[in-house]
């Protein structure tokens, strides 16, 4: 029974990253692009993030740190997809890789360093957890109730008759990716503030980005979707020291959340079907 | 001399001068060659003219869609030079294109909302709700304004383009071929409205290569024929002959042969046996259809669309499953199989979508004629000389209006598509021809051509199934008409035809 309230704590804490870097990637999907970069984003994140609460001792200097490293490595995104036109797909990969490069470089400053219990929390909340929810219903209420919601819609549905209609197709795209790598940042701080004390690691996002895009996903483009994808699978990641206990060895227990989460979005995928309902037309389709 | 009383008359009437308008497209087809209109006030002025005679291209640049290599634009007297269709917004000028281009994830009112915002009018959701339905009521247009836009048919999205325009539209209302996805009913009803538009005081621009809609509708008719304007006729003078004459220049023979069909029962090209199918979204679209194809005969499908004619289109072509029932073409039974398979043993296919289904947009002209024969071609390298001679040959035979086989393929007009598309899968030796409204939003002349191809494919001994909403071409083609209603058969009617009886089991 201890074992129950733990993992359903563990589990709301390993969704808050997920969460935060999902629906930031999700304003980007919106937007009509895709960034595989969020992996990296939130590398870096993490290590800027750790160097920054070590240093001032501080956890809000340490997140805006985080959250900025992030936004300033998708910023090489939008020079390369946005302004010359480079392929997103590949561009998303070399993010990823040069986002874990970074991490690594900035990581090491802060080895050594005895980690400071810097992030409290709330009960069974803490802080960022709040943020997330609150943040997933701020975006719900810009995308379906405000025009400029509308318009970054249309820009996603259709990016062509966007442009003849003259809506502010690079404009919006340019903000959405940079909030978004400002989210998958600050998702990478707190990994290494909310669960390491602070402290970085090498490796410390272990696929965490890649499972923050396939919510999206799951999410179906939706903030509450996101947010409801987002717990299933910290769920799913926070259940794993469990498994060995019902004899499943630790080492495919490693993996089974992973694959678990590739039969969610098999099994969604084709429910979406059969209610009708369908995503933003133009997400993975590149049209320039 | 005009007297100063007359000019200001003339002057007070005039919305719109263009002088002079000359477009050449990047390719270097001139689509404008020196286009000078007068638009009034309160009038509704049709602009009649064959496929590629440069209409839709001459109200691109009244709408600020396209910027004019040269040529002036005169607003009430002032010159204006529009750098986006947002530009033309602002002076009260909107427009209906021929194919609607909206937001498939946004619902109606989202859509519309998004373009009031970009005119410059800010609008809450309730305030926007409240004026669209006035319009709705006022005109007699019906739409559902939470409906998402992917799940509207064409007829309806252009209705929404419609309400668009009689929210922008202040002053100049384009309407693009409007009637292109209308059932004739609905394009009376259109006209209608038009009508009611221009009595406000608006000038009203209908684009149609329709004779008998223009004539319906316009109170002017500006002819265009190759990128200029050959004459304005006034709708107390103008005639069927006067028109067509001035749209193509010279007398068209439009006579169609008819032969009659060798119907033995082994001579069946096409039988379909109690087949069911299910439609997209799992609800059945066709309930046991029967029907057969003799050798030497067009046997047409008539019915209002989305009565199951795609389903049938579609299951036929073999991308559709069948859930029961059988299709035999040529004694072969091909249920299972594939469309290859089908085409392999002499079936062509016209569908409706000309781009992305029977062309690749984007590739040339020999391109698109290539792909036709690629099933053919045993060799291990492609001789792409082998095929751009062909195409040549091709489209000089289809009489295809184009520049060079080089250049991509939706730079052709319509009717040009068309052409190559019919002569594409005509090069292969064919018992059956598959087609779908082959000539719907084509020209007189163009779909003509088309017809006439689908005759003289009957005479040398193919057949063709032709689903069709055209009950004139229907009728006009076909050896035998079968009406699909609500995924059922009914018919066979045969020669000469009851048009009534046709006409009445569509629609029960």
């Amino acid at each position: 029974m201890v074992n129950v309230m733990s993992i359903l704590t563990n589990g709301l804490s390993n969704a808050t990253p997920l969460i935060l870097a999902a629906l930031g990637e999700m304003l980007v999907e919106r937007s009509g692009k895709v960034n595989l970069g969020v992996e990296g984003m939130m590398a870096v994140g993490a290590a800027a993030g750790s160097l920054a609460g070590v240093k001032w001792n501080s956890l809000a200097g340490s997140f805006l740190v985080g959250g900025l490293s992030g936004a300033l490595l998708s910023l090489i995104y939008v020079v390369a997809v946005i302004g010359l036109n480079a392929d997103q797909i590949v561009t998303g990969l070399i993010l990823v890789f040069m986002g874990i490069g970074l991490s690594e470089l900035i990581g090491i400053k802060t080895g050594g360093t005895p980690g400071t219990p810097l992030f409290p929390s709330l009960g069974p909340f803490d802080y960022l957890e709040v943020f997330s929810i609150v943040l997933a219903v701020f975006l719900w209420f810009l995308l379906y109730k405000t025009w400029t919601g509308v318009e970054l819609r249309a820009i996603g549905e259709d990016e062509l008759s966007a442009l003849e209609r003259g809506l502010r197709v690079k404009t919006l795209r340019v903000i959405s990716i940079i909030v978004g790598g400002f989210l998958a940042g600050v998702a990478g701080t707190y990994l290494s503030d909310s669960f390491h004390y602070g402290r970085w690691y090498s490796g410390i996002t272990g696929g965490m980005g890649w499972i923050a895009i396939g919510d999206v996903i799951l999410g179906y483009w939706h903030p509450f979707g996101i947010l409801i994808s987002g717990y299933f699978t910290g769920l799913l990641f926070a259940m794993k020291p469990l498994l060995p206990t019902i004899g499943i060895p630790a080492e495919l227990a490693d993996a089974l959340p992973y694959f678990l989460v590739l039969v969610a979005l098999i099994i969604v995928t084709f429910i979406y079907k059969r209610l009708g309902i369908s995503p933003p037309a133009s997400v993975w389709k590149t049209i320039r | 001399m005009m007297d100063k009383q007359e000019y200001a008359q003339k002057v007070q009437k005039t919305i719109m001068n263009v002088k002079n308008i000359v477009v050449i497209y990047p390719n270097g087809v001139v689509a404008n060659k020196g286009v000078s209109l007068d638009i009034h006030k309160g009038e509704i002025l049709g602009i009649l003219g064959e496929n590629g005679a440069g209409k839709t291209t001459l109200m691109k640049v009244i709408s600020g869609r396209l910027r004019p290599s040269s040529g002036e634009i005169y607003i009430e007297g002032k010159k204006v030079q529009f750098r986006s269709a947002r530009d033309a917004l602002k002076y009260g000028i909107a427009m209906v294109p021929q194919h609607p281009q909206l937001f498939g994830g946004l619902s109606v009112l989202e859509d519309l909302g998004l373009s009031l915002k970009l005119a410059g009018m800010n609008i809450s959701r309730e305030r926007l709700r409240s004026k669209i339905e006035e319009i709705e009521e006022k005109y007699g247009i019906n739409i559902d304004l939470e409906a998402k836009i992917w799940r509207l048919s064409m007829g309806e999205r252009q209705k929404v383009d419609l309400v668009r325009t009689i929210l922008l539209g202040k002053k100049i209302i384009i309407l693009d071929e409007p009637t292109t996805h209308l059932t004739p009913m609905e394009s009376e009803k259109l006209i209608n409205i038009m009508k009611k538009l221009s009595k406000e005081g608006r000038a009203v621009l209908f684009i149609t290569h329709k004779l008998k809609e223009a004539l319906m509708a316009s109170d002017r008719i500006a002819v265009m024929r190759k990128g200029k304007i050959v004459g304005i006729v006034k709708k107390e003078e103008a005639s069927e002959e006067l028109l067509i004459k001035l749209m193509f220049g010279d007398k068209i023979d439009s006579e169609i042969s008819y032969v009659k069909a060798q119907k033995r029962e082994r001579d069946k090209v096409l039988e379909v046996i109690n087949l069911w199918v299910k439609g997209p979204h799992g609800v059945w679209s066709l309930k046991g259809i029967d029907l057969h194809v003799f050798h030497n005969e067009i046997v047409g499908i008539a019915g209002i669309a989305g009565n199951g004619q795609r389903e049938l289109f579609e299951t036929l072509l073999g991308l559709r499953k069948a859930s029961k029932g059988r299709i035999i073409i040529k004694g072969v039974d091909v249920t299972k199989k594939a469309p290859l398979y089908r085409r392999l043993l002499g079936l062509a296919v016209i569908p409706e979508e000309r781009l992305g289904w029977a062309l690749v947009p984007g590739k040339s002209i020999f391109y698109n004629i290539a792909l036709g024969l690629v099933f053919d071609d045993k060799s291990f390298f492609i001789d792409w000389k082998r095929y751009k001679t062909l195409a040549r040959k091709v489209v000089k035979m289809f009489d295809v209006k184009l520049g060079s086989v080089d250049d991509p393929v939706d730079s052709l007009s319509g009717g040009n598509m068309q052409k190559v598309i019919v002569a594409r899968e005509l090069l292969r030796s064919v018992d059956l021809v598959l087609a779908m409204n082959p000539t719907a939003g084509l020209d007189f002349k163009a779909t003509l051509a088309v017809r006439r191809t689908l005759a003289s494919l009957r005479s040398r001994g193919s057949s063709v199934l032709l689903i069709s909403e055209d009950l004139d071409e229907l009728t006009e083609l076909s050896n035998r008409i079968y009406v699909m209603s609500r995924g059922v058969i009914k018919g066979p009617f045969e020669r000469p035809f009851n048009l009534k009886e046709i006409a009445k089991a569509m629609t029960t």
